[in-house]
């Protein structure tokens, strides 16, 4: 034990100079002092193999979770694709469920009416003393649904007889900028409300009627013009009322693929 | 054994006693003070364990609803209690070891006094509603500033010794202490700056505070336990340390990995994708230096068990090196990236806290109070039975928070998981598991009463007046000066001066 003394001077916590009496003298103000014992050389074993080859597995499993981080100091990815849950529970998300098509399809094109209030009023009454037929119990609301939407897409100029009464002025194309959906929504809307009778105009019927106004060029309509060539029903196939549509696409749903459709909704 | 003994010669022995008496008033505030903030650390840990399983307890209390015990709890744990009896560590091993009185300990009392102050307000301030709402950095913005200059008074000193010591060589425990002194600064100031200073976006602020919680743990509490059990395990035994290479491995690999850590606690959330996994591929690699340092110390005491079982030093340094390997394989399990995925959110992460900081901080802690206390004062330590109480709960208490909140975590998050549950089930499921931890956090409490009562006896100059330590064992078959204590024999170096 005393032959690593020769150096001990270079040691942190460690003299050497030996006199018993003096030692035993400090020993008795210090004794928890006095026993301790030295630090001593450092051991110089090498790292053992075994060490070193569980290292080498950490460093690999590391290696693996920092690979799953993707491009490597990439500061432009700010989370990894599918990090969060997949799968979240069903009905959490309460917008995102369908909806019956009639209800779904008034209230997105109540929405849109909004334009058409100033004129034709809240409840679809008109204004018969500015020249401003109905929209309650019209037959060009509630007949074809070819002529309306020209109407609403393109505008109607001219003498144009409504429930009954003849009217004679200018309606813009208040609705030339809508698309399929909002145009369905915004006939569907007008068609059921205040107690109009017609059916749902689906966003498909709407598209092919925009494409037909397409074809027949623009400009305003007149009531001769819809009477002789655009007096039919759109094409396209019928939607019930109580239809589940999905609220993203606008689509029906069938009962069994609802839950999937909704959970994609939450997911995107 | 005996001759180690005498060959401590006069002018050592004086060396010696004239650092521990130049320290002695710093280095016993620290650890009293830090004590009793260990205490109430424990006391409001209790009471935030119980409001997670049983919301009503304590409700007529708004001071003490959820969200502010939690916060409070773990400040005192981390700066009032972690903090005071790191300061007391790094003053006494560096002066210790760099061989210099201390010349400034009025100052380092003082600056004792301004931190316990700032820690004061801090947790006043958080128990009022007024904290900051940063984890881990919940004092309000004011406090920090206090709190740094209050670390720089304290420990500058020990740089000081540290660069005029006479002798070139530079012990392991030497760099622990100086990284921790070098690292903590940093850490602090960083932190502080992007999460108080800069008006950055909040969930960077979050991952700043998350990486500040992270690396004050490795880069500062967990040096500075490791100088400690780089101390004692030699000093103690009186063998070498295993391995000077090893030693060296392990310190850098601590080095590197630990400023890497921290943010995967943000996996998943929008900042740079890199973050996250860098920080858990930090935490798998943790187990490196764990299995380094504790392969080192354990070789170091693994030929003396008589030695670890006698000293209550050796003891608790030895379960706190052990705890670090523990630390490490959890760490390393519980960071791959789907583990992550699944504990993210629960307990686990404050099972992980506890054992780093209880497991293995505090025992090591515990340990180097164990062996300086009798030095500074000059008494030994009053009762076996105290220390043996306090080794043992506070054995089965960290294990028991650990097990629970690990086990109960995974449990949470597999709940989490599970979509087709509802979440009521999952937080029943853990609400067991939390009952645990409250439970575990009486048996800690009962552990630091022991303790507390102990060093304040100690600090009050109770201690026994004798050359005998106070070891774990008993010797009345084998020691032929009666048992401990009761013959004093200051002239007669004992066989079983381990200690």
């Amino acid at each position: 034990m005393a032959d690593h003394s020769k150096s001990r001077d270079l040691r942190p916590d460690l003299d050497e100079n030996i006199n018993v009496a003096e030692a035993h003298a400090a020993l008795k103000a210090a004794p928890a002092v006095g026993r301790e014992k030295s630090l001593r050389e450092n051991g110089m074993e090498s790292v053992s193999l075994w060490l070193l080859l569980v290292s080498g597995v950490v460093l690999l499993v590391a290696g693996a979770v920092f690979g799953q981080g993707g491009g490597f100091l990439n500061y432009g990815e700010l989370v990894k694709d599918g990090y969060i849950q997949g799968n979240s529970p069903v009905g959490e998300e309460e917008p995102l469920l369908p909806q019956p098509a009639l209800s779904f399809l008034q209230k997105q094109g109540a929405k849109h009416y909004s334009t058409c209030n100033g004129c034709h009023g809240p409840g679809g009454a008109g204004q018969p003393g500015n020249n401003i037929p109905p929209l309650a119990g019209s037959e060009w609301v509630n007949g074809n649904t070819e002529k309306l939407l020209l109407i609403v897409h393109n505008g109607v100029t001219g003498p144009i007889s409504v429930a009954g009464a003849t009217y004679n002025s200018q309606m813009g194309a208040i609705g030339a900028n809508l698309g399929p959906k909002e145009m369905a929504s915004l006939l569907t809307y007008i068609r059921t409300s205040w107690g109009n009778t017609g059916d749902i105009v689906t966003p498909e019927m709407a598209a092919n009627g925009l494409a037909i106004s397409k074809k027949r060029g623009g400009g305003k309509t007149t009531a001769e013009e819809l009477k002789k060539s655009h007096d039919k029903m759109l094409s396209g196939a019928k939607l019930a009322p109580d239809t589940l549509l999905d609220p993203e696409t606008w689509e029906p749903v069938t009962k069994a693929d609802d839950s999937q459709d909704a959970a994609e909704g939450a997911a995107n | 054994m005996a001759e180690t003994t005498s060959i401590a010669d006069t002018q050592d022995i004086e060396l010696r006693a004239s650092i521990d008496r130049s320290l002695r008033h710093p280095v016993m505030f620290f650890f009293t003070s830090g004590a009793v903030w260990l205490a109430l650390a424990i006391v409001l840990g209790l009471v935030a364990s119980a409001k997670k399983h049983s919301p009503e307890f304590l409700e007529c209390f708004s001071f003490l609803d959820a969200g502010k015990v939690d916060a409070a709890h773990m400040s005192a744990l981390v700066y009032g209690w972690g903090a005071q009896a790191a300061f007391g560590m790094i003053i006494w091993f560096m002066a210790r070891l760099s061989r210099k009185t201390c010349t400034a300990s009025g100052t380092i009392l003082f600056a004792g006094h301004l931190w316990n102050f700032g820690v004061m307000v801090g947790v006043g301030f958080i128990l009022a509603g007024e904290g900051s709402g940063v984890a881990y950095m919940e004092f309000p913005m004011p406090v920090w500033p206090v709190l740094f200059f209050a670390f720089i008074l304290i420990t500058v000193w020990s740089l000081i010794q540290f660069q005029v010591r006479d002798a070139g060589h530079v012990y392991v425990s030497q760099w622990y202490l100086l990284a921790a002194m070098l690292w903590f600064p940093w850490v602090f100031i960083t932190a502080w700056f992007f999460v108080f200073v800069l008006d950055g976006n909040p969930v960077m602020v979050a991952g700043i505070a998350s990486w500040f919680k992270a690396t004050l743990f490795l880069l500062f509490f967990l040096p500075v336990a490791l100088a400690s059990a780089y101390y004692l395990a030699p000093k103690v035994t009186g063998g070498p340390v295993h391995s000077y290479n090893l030693a060296l491995f392990g310190f850098w690999a601590l080095a590197f990995l630990g400023p890497w850590a921290g943010m995967q606690k943000l996996m998943g959330a929008p900042i740079p994708q890199f973050l996250p996994y860098a920080g858990a591929a930090a935490m798998v690699l943790i187990l490196i230096p764990a299995i380094a340092v504790g392969v080192n110390i354990l070789k170091t005491v693994i030929g003396q068990t008589d030695v670890v079982a006698q000293s209550p030093s050796l003891r608790f340094t030895a379960f706190g090196v052990v705890a670090f390997v523990i630390f490490g394989v959890l760490s390393c399990g519980l960071h791959t990236t789907n583990a992550l995925k699944m504990v993210q959110f629960s307990y686990t992460g404050y099972g992980m806290d506890i054992l780093g900081l209880y497991g293995v901080f505090s025992l090591c802690a515990f340990g180097a109070i164990y062996f300086i206390v009798p030095r500074i004062t000059r008494r030994e330590w009053l009762s076996r039975r105290f220390i043996r109480w306090h080794y043992y709960l506070s054995l089965y208490g960290v294990a028991a928070i650990v097990v629970c909140a690990i086990v109960g975590g995974v449990m949470q998050g597999a709940g989490i998981e599970d979509v087709s549950q509802p979440f009521g089930t999952m937080s029943r499921f853990a609400s067991s598991y939390g009952w645990g931890v409250t439970l575990a956090w009486g048996f800690l409490l009962f552990a630091n009463l022991f303790f507390c009562l102990h060093l304040l006896l100690m600090w009050a100059r109770l201690g026994r007046r004798s050359s005998h330590p106070t070891l774990l064992k008993s010797h009345h078959a084998s020691n032929p000066h009666g048992p401990d204590g009761e013959v004093d024999n200051y002239d007669t170096p004992t066989a079983s001066s381990a200690h």
